[in-house]
C-alpha cells in the first residue's frame, strides 16, 4: 500500500514537472521579439512561468484534493486530526521558496545587467547613485573595480551607441530628433543591428516609452532626461505605446517604430532632410504625406492638432530645452 | 484552561449593569461608541460604496468591451477609473477590513469590553461618510482624472476642483485610518483579558497588530504628499511641478511609501480572517500558529521597504531597482509560509463546504495566482515590460478582489450569525460563490495576456487586436456585477427574517463564540473566560465542550439575574 502511494506520488510529481515545463515553453503570452535583449527577457520569463505553473498546480491540486477527499461526510460531527505543526515541513516550505527567489533574484540581476549592456548594476551603490542619470557605459569606464562580464550580448559590442536619438513625449505624440542631422520626425526609424540610445524627456506630463516587441519601457519625465539603450534585431514596423497615464487621450498616444536596413535608414533620413528644407518644394509634399499618415490623422481628428502645429512646436528653439 | 469553579471572578458579581439583549435598531444611525455598532456601521457603509465602485467598474468594462471610446468617452472614462479605484481602496477594502471586521472582532476575541478609545473610534467612523460624499461630489462636478495614484504633473493640470476634492477626501479617509490604527495598537497590547498572552490571541489579532503598525508608519507620509500636492495645485508652489523646478518623482516615492504598505493593510487582516475561518470549518487546529503570527510581522516589516518596485521604470537609479527587487522577492517567503500552513490546516480535516469555507478556500486559490504574478512583477527586467499594462491590472485584482474581497465575503458569511443573531441562506450563498468565482476569472484572467501582448492600462481606446479578450473580460465583469445581487438579497432578508443562529452555530472555539449572538452591549456576561485555546479542534471531547457550554449558560443566567436585581 505504502509502495503504491509512493509510486502515485512520484507519477504526480513527474506529470507536474512535465506540464510546467511544457507550459513554460508554450504559453503564447508574448508578442514576437525584435531587440537583441528581448530573448533574454523571454527565457527568464519562460523559466519563471515554468516555476509559477508548478507552484500553481501544487497549491490548487492540494486545495481541490482536500475539498473532495477531506470533505465532511453526512452525519459526521467529529473533528479532524488535531495535528498543529511539523517543524520539518515548515522548514521545507520556508527554504524552498527562499531558494527559488534567490535563483530568480540572481537570474533577474544577470538579465538586467545584460540588457543594460553589461553594467554592474548591483555591486557599487555609491557610484551607481552618482551615475544614475547618465548613460551606463560612462559609469563603466569610470569604475575601476568593474569586473562583470555580460552573459550574452549580441554582436559582442558594448560601448558607444552607434546612433543617438532624442525623444520628446508630449500630449499626445512622440517627436524624434536625430541630432547628427538635425532631422525632426514623428516616426522613429532605426537601423538594424546598431546600438541605439534614446535620450528622452517630456514636454508636459509623464509619459512612458514602450515597445512591447523590444520588452523595454522607460518613463519619460518632464524636468529630467531618461535613457534607453538597445539593439534592434528584426526588420519591421512596431508600435510605440505610451504606458504612463498622460491625460484623456492617453490611449491614442502612439507612434511607429521602423527597423530598417542601414541603406533604407540612410535613404529615409536623406528624404526627410530634403523634405524639411524650408526653401524646398518638398515641404508641401512632406506635409501631405504626414497628414495622410494614420498618426497625424488620429490627432487631427480628435484634438484638432494639424501637422503644421506639430512642426511649429518642434521647430521652436526654446520648446525643446525649456523642459530640460 | 481555567476551570470555571476555580475562577475567583465568579463569586464577585459584575458591577456593571447589563443592558437588555435586544437593542434598538436606530443605534446604528447614532454616534455610538459601542465597537460592535461601529463595526457594523463600517461594514454597511463601505458595502454601499463597494456597490458604487462596482457600478463604476461596470461602466469602465462597458467602455472597454469595444476598442473605440464610444460609451463613456475619453474624459469621463478617466474620471470613472480614478474614482473606481479610490472608492474600492479607501472606502471599501481598507475601512471594511480594519474598521468593520477589526472593530467588531478584536475586542470580542481578546475578551475586552470595548476598544481602548471608544469615542475616537466613533470619530474615525464618522469621517468615512464625508470622505465618500466629497468623492461622489467630485464625480458629479469634475471628476479627478489622474488615476488613484494622482501623479503630478498630470494631476496638476487635469482639473483643479476635482483634484482638490479628491485630495481632501483621501486626507479625511487617511486621518480616519490613523485614528483606527492607534486604537487597535493600544487595544491589542493593553486590553487583552487577564491571562491572555500575545501568543494566546487569535491570529486575526496578530494580523491587526501588524496592520496598525503599517497604518501608523505609512499613512502620515501620504498625508504629507497630498498636502504638498495641494500647495502645488492651489498656491502654485513647485514641490512636484517641474515647470517650477520641482521633482515629480519625489511625489511617486512619497505616494508609494504609503501605498505599497496599503496593499498589506488591505490583505493582512484578510490573512487573519482566513486563519480563523479555515480551522473552524475544517475542524482542525491552525497549522503552525507561531509561523503564521510571525510571518505577519515579517510582512509588515518588509512591506515598508519595497515601495520603489512601483517605480522600476521611473528613472530610478540602478542600485535602488536592485535593492527593491530583492526586498520585494523576500516577501514571497512569509507569504508562502501562510499559504502552505493553510493548506496543511485543510489536510486531514473534516471540511464543511459552506459559503464561508467556499469563499475562504476560493481566497487561497485566487490569492496564489496574484502572488505568482507578483513574483513576476518583482523582477526588474520582467517588470520593465509589464509595468503599467493590463498584466498589472490582472495582478492587482487577483490580490485585491480574489484576495481581499473573497476574504471579506468569507468573513461576512462566517460572522454574520454572530453580528445579527441570524443565519444566512446557504443555497444562495453558494450561488453567490459560484457566480463570483466564475465571473471573476472570466473578467481578470484574460488581462494577463492582454498586458503581456502590449495593451497599456488606463486607456479608453485600444488597438483592435485586443478586442476579443477585452470582450470576454467585459462579459466576466457583468457576471461579477450580477453576482452581488444574491448576496445583497440574502443578507438583507436573513438579517430581518433568517433562522436564529444561537451562540455558536459553527461550534467554533474562539472567544467571540462564547457569548450570545449578537453579543450584549458589554460583550460578555460577567467576565470572559478562556475555556479552550482558539484552535483546539479535536483536542477536547464533545462531553467536555458541552460541559463548558453548560457552565457558560449558568454563568450567563447568574449575571442576568444579578443585573435584574440591581435594576429593580
Amino acid at each position: 500500500m505504502n509502495a503504491l502511494n509512493n509510486i502515485i506520488l512520484v507519477a504526480i510529481g513527474v506529470l507536474l514537472t512535465i506540464t510546467s515545463l511544457w507550459y513554460g515553453q508554450n504559453h503564447h503570452l508574448l508578442p514576437e521579439s525584435a531587440a537583441d535583449s528581448a530573448p533574454l527577457f523571454d527565457s527568464l520569463f519562460n523559466s519563471t512561468i515554468t516555476i509559477a505553473t508548478g507552484i500553481f498546480l501544487v497549491v490548487e491540486g492540494v486545495l481541490l484534493y482536500s475539498a473532495v477527499r477531506f470533505r465532511r461526510r453526512r452525519g459526521d460531527q467529529g473533528d479532524g486530526d488535531p495535528n498543529h505543526g511539523n517543524v520539518l515541513l515548515e522548514i521545507v516550505w520556508t527554504a524552498v521558496p527562499a531558494v527559488i527567489i534567490l535563483w530568480l533574484g540572481v537570474a533577474s540581476l544577470d538579465v538586467y545587467q545584460a540588457i543594460n549592456g553589461g553594467v554592474n548594476v548591483g555591486g557599487h551603490a555609491h557610484s551607481a547613485m552618482a551615475m544614475s542619470m547618465e548613460s551606463s557605459y560612462e559609469a563603466k569606464a569610470e569604475d575601476p573595480s568593474y569586473e562583470y562580464t555580460p552573459v550574452v550580448v549580441a554582436n559582442g559590442v558594448v560601448g558607444q551607441p552607434d546612433l543617438v536619438v532624442q525623444v520628446q513625449g508630449m500630449q499626445y505624440a512622440w517627436v524624434f530628433t536625430y541630432p547628427e542631422s538635425g532631422l525632426v520626425a514623428s516616426e522613429l526609424h532605426l537601423p538594424l543591428n546598431k546600438r541605439v540610445r534614446l535620450d528622452m524627456t517630456a514636454l508636459d506630463v509623464n509619459h512612458a516609452f514602450w515597445v512591447p516587441q523590444f520588452r523595454l519601457k522607460q518613463d519619460v519625465i518632464p524636468g529630467r532626461e531618461t535613457h534607453l539603450e538597445f539593439v534592434p534585431s528584426e526588420l519591421g514596423e512596431y508600435p510605440i505605446v505610451c504606458a504612463e497615464l498622460c491625460g484623456p487621450y492617453h490611449g491614442v498616444m502612439g507612434g511607429q517604430l521602423f527597423v530598417d536596413t542601414p541603406e533604407a535608414f540612410e535613404s529615409w533620413q536623406e528624404e526627410q532632410i530634403l523634405a524639411a528644407r524650408p526653401d524646398s518644394d518638398a515641404l508641401a509634399l512632406a506635409a501631405e504625406t504626414h497628414s495622410s499618415s494614420a498618426f497625424a490623422a488620429a490627432h487631427r481628428q480628435r484634438l484638432g492638432i494639424s501637422p503644421s502645429d506639430l512642426t511649429s512646436i518642434h521647430s521652436h528653439p526654446g520648446s525643446r530645452h525649456s523642459a530640460g | 484552561m481555567t476551570q470555571l469553579q476555580d475562577n475567583p471572578n465568579l463569586a464577585a458579581a459584575p458591577k456593571a449593569s447589563m443592558d437588555p439583549p435586544a437593542e434598538p435598531w436606530w443605534r446604528f444611525f447614532t454616534f455610538s461608541t459601542d465597537h460592535k455598532v461601529i463595526g457594523i456601521q463600517y461594514l454597511v457603509t463601505t458595502f454601499f460604496f463597494y456597490l458604487v465602485g462596482g457600478a463604476l467598474a461596470t461602466a469602465v468594462r462597458a467602455e472597454l468591451a469595444t476598442p473605440e471610446a464610444d460609451f463613456l468617452g475619453f474624459e469621463r472614462y478617466n474620471g470613472a477609473f480614478t474614482v473606481h479605484a479610490t472608492i474600492m481602496i479607501f472606502l471599501w477594502i481598507v475601512p471594511a477590513l480594519v474598521g468593520g471586521f477589526g472593530n467588531y472582532l478584536v475586542p470580542l476575541m481578546i475578551g475586552a469590553r470595548d476598544m481602548a478609545f471608544p469615542k475616537l473610534n466613533a470619530v474615525a467612523f464618522w469621517m468615512i461618510p464625508p470622505t465618500g460624499i466629497l468623492l461622489l461630489v467630485s464625480l458629479l462636478t469634475e471628476a479627478p482624472a489622474a488615476g488613484w495614484t494622482s501623479y503630478p504633473p498630470l494631476s496638476l493640470i487635469s482639473g483643479q476642483l476635482g483634484e482638490e476634492l479628491w485630495i481632501l477626501s483621501i486626507l479625511l479617509g487617511g486621518t480616519s485610518s490613523i485614528l483606527a490604527g492607534v486604537n487597535f495598537f493600544v487595544t491589542i497590547l493593553k486590553m487583552r483579558m487577564p491571562g491572555m498572552k500575545l501568543g494566546d490571541m487569535p491570529l486575526f489579532c496578530w494580523a491587526m497588530l501588524a496592520t496598525s503598525v503599517l497604518t501608523l508608519i505609512a499613512t502620515p507620509v501620504l498625508a504629507g504628499a497630498l498636502i504638498l500636492l495641494s500647495f502645488d495645485l492651489l498656491a502654485g508652489t513647485a514641490f512636484f511641478n517641474p515647470s517650477g523646478g520641482g521633482d515629480p518623482v519625489v511625489y511617486q516615492h512619497m505616494f508609494w511609501f504609503y501605498s505599497h504598505p496599503a496593499v498589506y493593510i488591505m490583505i493582512l487582516p484578510v490573512f487573519g480572517m482566513i486563519s480563523e475561518i479555515l480551522p473552524v470549518h475544517a475542524r482542525k487546529p491552525i497549522f503552525a500558529y507561531k509561523a503564521i503570527a510571525y510571518s505577519s510581522l515579517a510582512i509588515c516589516f518588509l512591506g515598508l521597504i519595497v515601495w520603489a518596485h512601483h517605480m522600476f521604470t521611473s528613472g530610478t537609479p540602478d542600485w535602488m531597482r536592485v535593492f527593491f527587487m530583492i526586498a520585494t522577492m523576500a516577501i514571497a517567503v512569509p507569504t508562502g509560509i501562510k499559504v502552505f500552513s493553510w493548506l496543511a490546516t485543510l489536510w486531514g480535516g473534516k471540511i464543511r463546504l459552506n459559503s464561508a469555507m467556499l469563499f475562504g478556500m476560493g481566497f487561497v486559490s485566487m490569492f496564489v495566482i496574484g502572488g505568482l504574478s507578483g513574483i513576476i512583477l518583482s523582477s526588474v527586467p520582467l517588470d520593465v515590460h509589464v509595468h503599467d499594462t493590463y498584466f498589472v491590472v490582472a495582478h492587482l485584482h487577483y490580490v485585491l478582489f480574489g484576495g481581499s474581497v473573497f476574504g471579506i465575503y468569507a468573513g461576512l458569511y462566517h460572522w454574520f450569525p454572530k453580528m445579527t443573531g441570524r443565519m444566512m441562506n446557504e443555497f444562495w450563498g453558494r450561488v453567490h460563490f459560484v457566480l463570483t468565482f466564475v465571473g471573476f476569472n472570466i473578467c481578470f484572467l484574460p488581462m494577463h495576456k492582454l498586458g503581456l501582448m502590449g495593451m497599456p492600462r488606463r486607456v479608453a481606446q485600444y488597438d483592435p487586436q485586443f478586442a476579443d479578450l477585452n470582450w470576454i473580460s467585459s462579459v466576466g465583469a457583468f457576471i461579477l456585477a450580477i453576482s452581488t445581487l444574491p448576496f445583497l438579497v440574502n443578507a438583507i432578508y436573513s438579517w430581518v427574517a433568517g433562522p436564529k443562529a444561537g451562540d455558536n452555530p459553527w461550534q467554533a472555539l474562539s472567544l467571540e463564540w462564547t457569548t450570545t449572538s449578537p453579543p450584549p452591549h458589554q460583550n460578555f456576561y460577567g467576565d470572559p473566560i478562556l475555556l479552550t485555546g482558539p484552535y483546539d479542534y479535536g483536542l477536547h471531547s464533545k462531553e467536555t465542550l458541552d460541559y463548558f457550554a453548560a457552565q457558560l449558560q449558568t454563568l450567563r443566567e447568574l449575571s442576568l439575574m444579578e443585573a435584574e436585581s440591581s435594576h429593580s
